[in-house]
């Protein structure tokens, strides 16, 4: 099926009204294991800004979650073959947005990563990130050049090389290894040959030792220190061994809601956003850490469900992009306060605190849930 | 590969990626977890802060006026600290019990961190806290710089004291990096120096064990000391005029300036108090006592007082200079008294002083003289006059808090009081009395104007900032506030009016041998038995290197002439000590 038969035929279901298809075919148990993980993302919260009574963040990012579940029901209503026009907009828009933030954003935490528009700081890389899965699936899923499969490959790594140089600019590593982890798996579902996708990671993974000339000493010193946590022992040697004993004191029970210890040395300056993994694993133990993977993993093979049932290449790609991003996302995270990943700024879906990430990870439930929503196939016709 | 195995795949790839997360996450909290538990209760770290050396003060020939010494404090942290060791800990910091735990209460800092329970202790209770380290859980020693003054009273009201920062000084100082411990300068050059005297404080990161105490330092950055400062201040002349004051049980105060330049070369106030007790900590009622007596307040620069006839030489300014009268000619008439509007006023002295021409009626301060030019010139023009010589302006003084002084007008006195003004208001301005009041370094900054031939200069106390490393960070110069449009004749009169009154009575005793001065004295009524008397003098009249005002509040001394040996004093021990040949003369010598 092309892309033009696909976009009509999506919102055209005989016989039933529109607001029947809805109730029959929306994504329930998806939509129940997004809202599990805001709530305990939210208890988790309250607990890593208990030092501020009034818990600002707390109650900020209950905003972003009302917000963004408004804006994922909206989405999902709305067919999401609209993303085959919106795409190269996003897509162009991210780029000039990317491009201001290195030429007049200021420095947080020596990076910078945040552009104000009007009063709204808004953080292009996380726009990049969605914008490229949304050009990904429509240059994947089209029709040209198919049966000139390597060209395809081509014009769809070109698509991937220029945000991700930018964002690495910022510097933000973390997220320019996002975007290019989210190609893989969509070039793998997408009509590419195994061959290519193959060897493009193949040869990455060979030029990694290569990358190392192109990392900032302090990007260098990131890495260095988990192969020997002793090399800086007042620096980032000190984080990492107090992140190490914050999680790893939390034992298999954890110390208690609440009564995590270490918090209160702040050794971590950003505990409620990309370090609030270590509050949950001190305070509610290993117990607590087994049922977020857990939450992850329903989740994860509920978006891989819809991927796999829906209507067309687009809306498989899409979701394929997104779960990529997502499972990325949650390995770099865990991963790095966990100590087997280089600190950088990557939040933990869901979970991190954060207007911009709440908003775009809502948004994407939006797209799924639409994906999920505008199909035809495994239609359930009662007494047909 | 179709898509479900594709899917199939990627699924297994997810619970791969999530199965390495969780055996990571096993091994560190179920298989080491018991290593973690127990590294976290031994570790904790803290930021420490530890203040930096105050800069120090100098007088000009390099004596130590204000310095900071070690002394070492008990600290206590609250989140570790166990009540039943109170009574140890009364050993040995010899506080109360009870006054242990009204620190506790007041104390507003989080409960980890350690906040001072007494400063100033000797270096035996170092010993003392290390041998019963364990019974003593949260208690901490720590050194700390402390602020001294060698000379107790003698610069309480112009170096001042430094304190503990307050709520409200805290809200204010905050964003400058303050915090909740610090110390700073709470009055006079400590207050006003702040900046340049308080250095950069040095930070610790400190690894404390599970009762609180330190067991290895992290990270540290030294403190820097703060800059020094050197003092226009002629420390044997300070003293002597504290002495004076004190000798004679006077209240009030004295002034001695460079004239030239502006540079004070002493100031001092009573009474005092000694700015050692405050560093130590007063008691609210030792506090009470000397707010009661005024102590606290610098008279000089902080308290307004009638000048009584050291005012005469503004109106006779005023007089010249708006050529109200032609100095050659006009005589007055004294027969001790005068009638105005109905009402006699007297003169001081009520036998009469006769016919009196401008020089004599300065030199016998003549008040019927005075009277009566001042009908003929009018407030307004008196004012003028005053307000060029800055006497009702701030005078600019490196000094925190600075008052300034009062003249009235007609526009004044309604706006004030909604009464019309009198002749007599006139009359009384006209001698420095009524509402007229000045600050006695406004005052003295007045006359080096006249001494100095019209510059009206901003006097100061700090001549010189240095760095730790000896880098000069500010070197005074003298600043002309104002270039006061005085001509030579009128300073000629001024000057001949203020020598003559030196060759009279016991204002002759203002003259060390061999020293040419200028002096005008004032007397102000302010109760049938006292009155605030001044003298101010400068010398040599040819060149003048010194101006000293002696002010005394509430004398029992009749006159203000009665303070012309203590001027006298002061100018012959500066004098004897400055050679005077090297200056050259800045103006015409008085006849």
């Amino acid at each position: 099926m092309n892309q033009s038969q696909a976009a009509s035929s999506g919102g055209d279901f005989v016989g039933l009204t529109r607001l029947t298809r809805v109730r029959r075919n929306f994504n329930r148990p998806l939509l129940i294991a997004v809202f599990l993980l805001l709530a305990y993302g939210l208890f988790v919260l309250f607990s890593a800004t208990s030092q501020d009574p009034q818990h600002t963040a707390f109650f900020w990012q209950i905003g972003f979650a009302a917000v963004g579940t408004g804006l994922a029901i909206w989405v999902a209503l709305v067919d999401y073959h609209i993303w085959l026009k919106l795409a190269y907009p996003l897509y162009f828009i991210a780029l000039i947005l990317l491009l201001g933030v290195l030429l007049f954003a200021p420095e947080v935490f020596g990076a910078q990563r945040w552009l104000n528009i009007g009063p709204i700081p808004i953080q292009p890389s996380e726009i990049a990130k969605v914008a490229v899965i949304l050009v990904l699936a429509k240059e994947l899923s089209g029709s040209k050049d198919r049966e000139r499969p390597f060209i395809r490959f081509l014009r769809a790594l070109t698509l991937i090389i220029l945000p991700m140089l930018l964002i690495y600019e910022q510097p933000d590593l973390g997220t320019s290894i996002v975007v290019l982890f989210l190609f893989f798996p969509m070039c793998s579902f997408a009509a590419i040959r195994p061959l290519y996708t193959f060897s493009f990671f193949g040869a990455i993974l060979a030029c990694t030792p290569l990358l190392w000339y192109f990392l900032r000493d302090y990007q260098r010193n990131r890495i260095l220190v988990l192969l020997d946590p002793t090399i800086d022992p007042l620096g980032i040697g000190y984080n990492l061994r107090q992140a190490l004993i914050t999680i790893g004191s939390g034992g298999f029970l954890g110390k208690g809601y609440l009564q995590g210890s270490q918090k209160q040395l702040q050794f971590l300056p950003v505990r409620h956003t990309d370090f609030i993994f270590s509050v949950l694993a001190e305070e509610l133990g290993f117990l607590g850490v087994t049922l977020l993977l857990s939450l992850y993993a329903a989740l994860f093979l509920l978006v891989l469900r819809v991927a796999q049932q829906a209507e067309d290449e687009f809306g498989t790609l899409l979701v394929i992009g997104i779960l990529g991003m997502w499972v990325c996302h949650v390995f770099i995270n865990i991963g790095m306060n966990a100590g087997i990943m280089p600190v950088t700024g990557i939040w933990l879906p869901f979970f991190s605190y954060g207007g911009a990430s709440t908003l775009i990870n809502l948004l994407s439930v939006g797209i799924i849930l639409s994906v999920s929503l505008h199909r035809r196939r495994f239609m359930f016709y009662p007494g047909a | 590969m179709g898509k479900a195995q594709r899917a199939v795949v990627f699924s297994v790839v997810i619970v791969a990626v999530l199965a390495v997360l969780l055996g990571r996450l096993f091994f560190l909290q179920v298989v080491q977890g018991y290593n973690y538990q127990e590294a976290s209760e031994e570790n904790r770290t803290r930021l420490a802060t530890s203040p930096a050396l105050r800069g120090m003060i100098y007088d000009r020939t390099g004596a130590v006026l204000a310095k900071d010494t070690a002394t070492y404090s008990v600290k206590l942290t609250p989140e570790h600290f166990d009540p039943d060791t109170l009574p140890l800990l009364t050993q040995i910091t010899g506080m109360p019990v009870d006054e242990i735990q009204a620190k506790l209460e007041e104390n507003n800092l989080p409960a980890w961190e350690p906040f001072t329970l007494r400063t100033g202790l000797g270096e035996e209770v170092v010993q003392k806290v290390e041998e019963q380290r364990l019974d003593l859980p949260g208690i901490s020693i720590s050194i700390e710089p402390q602020r001294s003054y060698p000379y107790d009273n003698l610069f309480a009201h112009l170096i001042g004291y430094t304190g503990s920062i307050s709520a409200l000084e805290l809200s204010r100082m905050e964003s400058a990096g303050y915090t909740g411990a610090d110390v700073i300068g709470k009055t006079g050059l400590e207050k006003a120096y702040e900046d340049w005297l308080k250095g950069e404080k040095g930070k610790q990161i400190l690894e404390v064990n599970a009762i609180g105490q330190p067991v290895r330092v992290l990270n540290e950055i030294e403190q820097i000391p703060g800059a020094d400062m050197t003092l226009s201040i002629d420390l044997k002349l300070q003293q002597q005029a504290r002495q004076i004051l004190v000798d004679n049980q006077m209240n009030g105060s004295i002034i001695c300036m460079d004239p030239q330049t502006g540079a004070i070369l002493a100031m001092v106030s009573t009474p005092d108090f000694n700015p050692n007790d405050f560093i130590k900590g007063i008691s609210q009622k030792e506090y009470e006592t000397m707010t009661a007596s005024n102590a606290l307040i610098p008279k000089a620069t902080q308290d307004r007082f009638p000048p009584g006839s050291t005012f005469k030489v503004v109106t006779t300014a005023a007089a010249l200079e708006e050529g109200i009268i032609d100095p050659e000619t006009y005589t007055v008439f004294c027969p001790g008294y005068i009638d105005v509007g109905g009402h006699r006023f007297y003169c001081w002295q009520t036998s009469g002083h006769g016919t009196q021409n401008l020089v004599d009626a300065i030199a016998n301060s003549c008040n019927i003289f005075f009277y009566t030019l001042s009908l003929e010139i009018g407030p307004e023009r008196i004012a003028k006059w005053a307000q060029l010589l800055g006497l009702n302006q701030y005078t600019g003084v490196d000094l925190p808090d600075e008052a300034k002084g009062v003249i009235p007008t007609p526009a004044w006195k309604w706006e004030q009081l909604e009464e019309p003004w009198y002749p007599g208001d006139t009359m009384n301005m006209g001698i420095g009395h009524g509402d007229v009041a000045v600050t006695p370094l406004a005052l003295a900054t007045a006359f080096a104007a006249i001494a100095n031939g019209g510059k009206l200069i901003t006097p100061y106390l700090v001549q010189e900032i240095r760095s730790p490393d000896g880098t000069i960070l500010k070197d005074t110069q003298t600043t002309v506030r104002v270039e006061v449009p005085f001509s030579q004749r009128t300073l000629d009169y001024l000057r001949q009016g203020m020598v003559k009154a030196t060759t009279l009575g016991t204002t002759q005793q203002v003259k060390p041998p061999g020293i040419s001065v200028a002096a005008k004295t004032g007397t102000a009524l302010i109760t049938s038995e006292k009155q605030d008397i001044w003298i101010c003098a400068y010398a040599p009249v040819e060149n003048p290197q010194i101006l000293v005002l002696v002010m005394n509040e509430y004398s029992t001394l009749i006159y203000g002439s009665y303070l012309a040996p203590f001027a006298g004093q002061l100018i012959n021990t500066y004098l004897s000590v400055t050679p005077t040949a090297t200056a050259t003369p800045t103006s015409t010598p008085a006849p």
